[in-house]
């Protein structure tokens, strides 16, 4: 049976659907048997979920800032 | 319009490219912060920004639109971080987990501290603490630039992993690593947040 630390090291890989189904099956049995790392499956999958939610807010007005770098790199460098 | 007729109208149509920098410039600005943090980011994504104007009929499609913008931005950020010469090496010596992950078992394996039981268990829970939102933040921006970049484009772009590999060019496995390196940080603050109410 895995241990509960290989379950850890493998907790990215098992979450993201990466591990052969024999590791799989491995880690689905040791979290059926071992409350501790049942938890640690399921907050894991949290920890994922949320900090995608942290990522930082969409900045306003920059598209204009963006057409103005174009219009003034266009008219440094004028076409011929 | 759809990506590829905004991509076929923008050279000649302003109000295209107009849609096109308004969808993807977030995505472009997550990779330009991991690479070389905020105070130049901005100006990094303006910049990926005019390299695709100037590019846009050599665009073949063979990537989304959305992975070649990153691929740019990337590479640009890469280059300006070179300039600057703050450069870490990119291949450097990784482990399978995070350091402070492993001092939670013991010698035989087994867990010796395992997870807290959270306060808040549920996602909306968890989104709704504002203090553990700062957390979770702050701690991102504390993880190396390699581990913020793979954990960036993994989880917030939800680019695969052959893509990442190719952007900040390290090999499949060490991308594997830095990304779990990285969750298992932000495990290990929440855990550290909910059992001390501190970040
Ligand atoms: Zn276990």
């Amino acid at each position: 049976m895995l241990k509960c630390k290989e379950v850890s090291e493998l907790s990215s890989d098992y979450v993201d659907r990466r591990l052969p189904w024999r590791q799989r099956a491995g880690i689905v049995w040791h979290i059926f048997l071992c409350v501790h790392c049942r938890r640690y499956i399921r907050y894991f999958r949290l920890t994922i979920f949320v900090s995608k939610k942290a990522a930082t807010p969409p900045p306003d007005h920059v598209v204009d800032s963006v057409m103005d770098r174009i219009a003034k790199d266009t008219s440094d460098n004028p076409p011929d | 319009m759809d990506d590829s007729q905004l991509i076929t109208a923008a050279p000649n149509d302003d109000n295209a490219f107009r849609q096109l920098v308004a969808k993807y410039y977030n995505d472009m600005l997550v990779v330009a912060r991991a690479i070389i943090g905020d105070s130049i980011a901005d100006d990094v994504v303006q910049e990926a920004w005019l390299s695709i104007y100037k590019s846009l009929d050599k665009f073949e499609g063979r990537s989304s639109f959305k992975t070649w913008a990153i691929t740019i931005t990337a590479n640009e950020a890469k280059r300006r971080l070179r300039k600057e010469s703050q450069t870490t090496s990119l291949e450097g010596l990784i482990q399978g987990m995070e350091p402070s992950m492993l001092e939670r078992y013991d010698d035989t394996g087994r867990w010796s501290k395992p997870p807290t039981l959270w306060h808040e268990d549920s996602p909306d829970s968890l989104l709704s603490n504002q203090e553990l939102m700062d957390c979770i933040q702050h701690t991102m921006g504390n993880l190396n630039e390699q581990q913020r970049t793979a954990l960036s484009l993994k989880d917030l772009e939800g680019l695969s992993l052959d893509e990442i590999c190719n952007i900040i060019g390290v090999s499949a496995s060490n991308v594997r690593v830095l990304i779990h390196r990285a969750r298992q940080r932000l495990f290990q603050h929440i855990d550290h947040f909910q059992e001390t109410g501190q970040c």
